[in-house]
């Protein structure tokens, strides 16, 4: 009976174990899936980012009236896969969550908004992207250094890096993006009749990978 | 005497629970190997997905200031979040299709570690 008992109790212990290590590798996968796919689609939208957009950084109050720091892509047409916005901009959000944690959230917020409807587009959840993430930290690269600020009309920093820390991921976790830099346009040189005739070279539409 | 007998016949021998504990050990350490190789596999994924963050980033890095030629700039794992990264540049020849050779080719190996996995990355870079 003693023996049997020893089994059985071990045999609960084997399996509580075995089911208790799945769950924990399944949500790191989970986690581990979720931020990859939010960092690639971060790296393509700022790969892609047309020669008229703009980056800048603030810190604005959410509703709960908690600091939220928003990335905003300014005068873009179409990232992350999403359609044209005819000029509007995307931002990056941290949202706070109820749990302490924040959530990187996307909000659209197309060019024609008057400052109210400026101010409830970006106070709306948005597309949530990656959930329970803490301390998300956004710092930019520009002559040699990174700095932490970068308010809206600075031109466009070389890199863009964003540091977080997340439940499932003991280290912490740091991307850095590079954005396309601008190259001024090319001084009008004077064309032959010949060279004028032939069609202007236009860019290429498709997006990088 | 018949008593006895019927008492002998009822209960398990000696070897019929060494049988029993011995196959039952055999599951055990069946299941404790395949629980033991998930989670190996898990590490493996969680190291490669990261190595392979931090080779994008550094690629990313490098191309706004990438490391003097012929000097390896090595960030040690632990001042990287865990992560080794060797970054060289050296002189790549190459020509063009009228055979003179391009001003300013460097190729750039990137070589990220972190545990066992390790995972590399090369291009070349146009630095007039």
């Amino acid at each position: 009976m003693g023996i049997l008992a020893l089994l059985a109790a071990s045999v609960y212990a084997i399996t509580s174990a075995s089911i208790g290590a799945s769950r924990t590798a399944m949500e790191q996968q989970l986690t581990l899936r979720r931020l990859d796919a939010f960092l690639r689609v971060t790296r393509s939208a700022f790969l892609n980012l047309p020669s008229q957009g703009t980056v800048s950084l603030d810190l604005a109050r959410g509703k709960g009236g908690e600091p939220e720091a928003r990335l905003t892509l300014g005068t873009v047409q179409g990232l992350f896969g999403m359609p044209s916005l005819g000029g509007g901009a995307l931002v990056l959000a941290a949202k706070p969550r109820s749990d302490g944690t924040r959530t990187m959230c996307m909000i659209r917020v197309p060019s024609s908004l008057n400052d109210r409807e400026l101010e409830a587009a970006l106070s709306s959840p948005g597309t949530p992207l990656l959930p329970k993430v803490r301390k998300p930290r956004w710092s930019f690269f520009q002559d040699g250094a990174w700095k932490e600020e970068w308010p809206k009309g600075s031109p466009r920093p070389a890199l863009v890096r964003l540091q977080l820390e997340m439940e499932e991921i003991a280290s912490p976790v740091e991307a850095i993006f590079f954005l396309p830099p601008v190259v001024p346009p090319a001084p009008p040189s004077a064309a032959t009749p010949s060279q004028s005739a032939a069609p202007s070279p236009t860019p290429d539409p498709s997006p990088r990978p | 005497m018949m008593r006895s007998k019927q008492l002998r016949c009822a209960g398990f021998t000696l070897f019929e629970v060494l049988i029993a504990l011995a196959v039952f050990m055999l599951a055990v350490t069946g299941l404790a190997l395949a629980l033991d190789t998930a989670l190996r596999a898990a590490l493996e994924v969680r190291e490669r997905s990261f190595c392979r963050a931090e080779l994008e980033s550094r690629l990313a890095y490098c191309q706004a200031n990438p490391p003097q030629p012929g000097t390896p700039r090595i960030l040690e794992a632990a001042q990287n979040h865990g992560v080794r990264v060797e970054e060289t540049l050296a002189p790549y020849s190459a020509k063009n299709r009228s055979g003179v050779d391009v001003v300013g080719l460097q190729k750039l190996t990137i070589i990220a570690t972190l545990g066992s996995q390790s995972d590399r990355a090369e291009i070349l870079l146009n630095l007039p």
